[in-house]
């Protein structure tokens, strides 16, 4: 580890239909492992991982957000502060592509002003059976501004690349943070609360 | 369906959660960060779906209920010796002066739920609540404690449930059960500033429509047992054993936002809170870890104090009269008081009671 790097935190959300992948990119991303039967949800609000670039350390603080397909008009509760957002779509299906679209323009509309949005064609392991082409979204994502890559959770093929990608467009500019701090995962090994429980123990 | 298929990771995760145990035992030097661990990976991991064997242990009537959720509960409320004499004692003094009471409340708890019928039976739960109100006369018997007592008995063995039942009475939450319930009231005067905080819009809507903060003390008083289903409710209580009793206000905000699409169309939207939605645990963990994120530090830590000490509200007092009406009575029943069988939708297995906390959330900034 490269001790004398600036470290900057960003709040990433993840966004997109129902089943498209979403945990399972954030699972492979943070965890390194795919579950072949990904739970509806992980049980985690979010979940950190860090992206080391030359010079500076990136820690992303990845909100995998749970019911944001069913409870849409809760969505922006959800998105509020975070400065990156991965849209994902599932290449084989066209109505996945289309919610993703819709995704972006909300968050261009109602997102954080300088956000950076990465759209992910995920399930690429399933080519085979694609219906959405890669240059359809790399157009959209060109006219747009996005970040774009397709992505497989099961082979972790460009998912480290993806979160990097971001990493790297994102500000490394000092910013205060909202809502800083509480319910952070504090790494392992310094597992001190501090504050006295009188609950538990 | 897919549970059989989850098995592996059900596996690691179980694993991962005997491992922590069993290193908490060995090493009881360090056991703030051992509980540390244990309460991260209940946030991040959740508790691994039941085995079909702990199903099955559970609905027999001498099951040993020995679950990894009944141990995880144990930790979290500091339940370490069990005290089988002392329980016995407590049922050999006979009836308490709660005994009628108590009685009248028992046929109706989680009498929805199939599931709870076979594993608790009405003597466990009268045996335990009498129990109780001898060993805490203080706090003796009120509504709803049915439900919280009949929670753990679902989850563990008796003597216990009794324990766990006792400790998160009085040591998680004891100012939702004094003579006037006073946590209570703080509780539902901090619901209606966060709410108004979070979604001022839904706020204001609300408000022109015979909004009253009290409208939501029986989802506060029953420590969300209110609400089914029993199943979703044990993980949001996985949540609030492992970070505070406290979280249950802000789970209820969560359940109110959940409803917004339906509330803010709804001529008369305060008569949806008479029931809420079946709970579903994971999106409203998922949602309450954002709200508690944008709260402001003294709202928050009102919130994390209000289960145990008295904690001065005034500086949110827009009408100090707004919350006299309650009666302070302990108890809080408005429609299943006189509960003649006849049950309309929304049940009323109980209602009401309290909550504990541990102020989790507040320390550990990464
Ligand atoms: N073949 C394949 N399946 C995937 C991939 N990503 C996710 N899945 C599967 O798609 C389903 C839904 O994934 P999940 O991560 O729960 O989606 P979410 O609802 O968007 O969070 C699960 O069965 C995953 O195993 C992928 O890249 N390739
Ligand atoms: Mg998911």
């Amino acid at each position: 580890m490269n001790n004398n790097n600036k470290i900057f935190q960003f709040k990433l959300v993840l966004l997109g239909e129902a089943a498209v992948g979403k945990s399972s990119l954030v699972l492979r991303f943070v965890r390194g492992h795919f579950l072949d039967y990904q739970e509806s949800t992980i049980g985690a609000a979010f979940l950190a991982q860090t992206v080391c670039l030359n010079d500076t350390t990136v820690k992303f603080e990845i909100w995998d957000t749970a019911g944001q397909e069913r409870y849409h008009t809760l969505a922006p509760m959800y998105y509020r502060g975070a400065q990156a957002a991965i849209v994902v779509y599932d290449i084989r299906s066209e109505d996945s592509f289309e919610r993703a679209i819709k995704w972006v323009k909300e968050l261009q509309r109602q997102g954080s002003p300088n956000i950076v949005i990465a759209l992910a064609g995920n399930k690429l392991d399933l080519a085979a059976k694609r219906k959405v082409e890669t240059a359809e979204a790399q157009q959209y994502a060109e006219e747009n501004g996005l970040l774009f890559m397709e992505t497989s959770a099961k082979t972790s093929q460009n998912v480290n690349e993806l979160f990097v990608e971001i990493a790297k467009k994102l500000p490394k500019t000092p910013t205060t943070r909202p809502g800083s701090g509480r319910v952070a995962i504090a790494p392992i090994d310094n597992g001190n609360t501090g504050k006295k429980n009188k609950c538990c123990n | 369906m897919v549970i059989k298929d989850l098995s592996p990771h059900n596996n690691s995760l179980r694993k991962k959660y005997l491992d922590l145990i069993d290193y908490g035992n060995k090493n009881p030097l360090t056991v703030d960060p051992n509980l540390y661990q244990l309460r991260k990976t209940i946030l991040l991991e959740g508790l691994p779906p039941e085995t079909e064997e702990e199903i099955e242990d559970r609905t027999k009537q001498d099951g040993s209920k020995c679950s990894l959720r009944g141990m995880i509960w144990k930790i979290l409320l500091g339940v370490d010796k069990i005290q089988p004499d002392k329980y016995i004692e407590l049922i050999e003094k006979g009836p308490s002066n709660r005994y009628q009471k108590i009685r009248k409340d028992i046929g109706r708890t989680f009498n929805r739920d199939s599931q709870f019928s076979q594993a608790v039976s009405q003597d466990q739960l009268s045996r335990c609540l009498n129990a109780f109100a001898h060993q805490c006369e203080e706090l003796g018997y009120v509504q709803g404690m049915n439900a919280i007592c009949g929670t753990f008995l679902y989850v563990l063995p008796e003597v216990e449930a009794f324990q766990c039942f006792y400790s998160l009475l009085t040591q998680c939450c004891p100012n939702y059960f004094t003579s006037n319930i006073s946590g209570v009231n703080d509780a539902s005067k901090l619901l209606d500033r966060i709410l108004e905080f979070v979604d001022p819009e839904l706020y204001e809507y609300l408000q022109n429509r015979s909004y009253h903060p009290l409208l939501f003390t029986p989802p506060i008083l029953s420590l969300g047992t209110a609400t089914p289903p029993l199943d979703e409710l044990l993980k949001l209580w996985d949540f609030f054993l492992a970070f505070g009793f406290h979280l249950n206000v802000i789970c209820t905000i969560s359940q109110i936002l959940l409803m917004r699409d339906v509330l803010l169309v709804h001529q008369s939207p305060c008569l949806l809170f008479r029931s809420f939605p079946e709970l579903d645990a994971p999106t409203i963990i998922n949602l309450s870890i954002h709200i508690i994120r944008q709260l402001p530090d003294d709202i928050y830590d009102l919130l994390v104090d209000h289960p145990m000490t008295s904690v001065d509200l005034t500086p949110f007092d827009r009408d100090p009269n707004n919350l006299n009406s309650f009666n302070g009575s302990g108890e809080f029943d408005n429609d299943n008081d006189n509960d003649n069988g006849n049950q309309d939708e929304e049940d009323d297995d109980d209602d009401d009671i309290d909550d504990g906390h541990n102020d989790y959330f507040n320390d550990n900034d990464e």
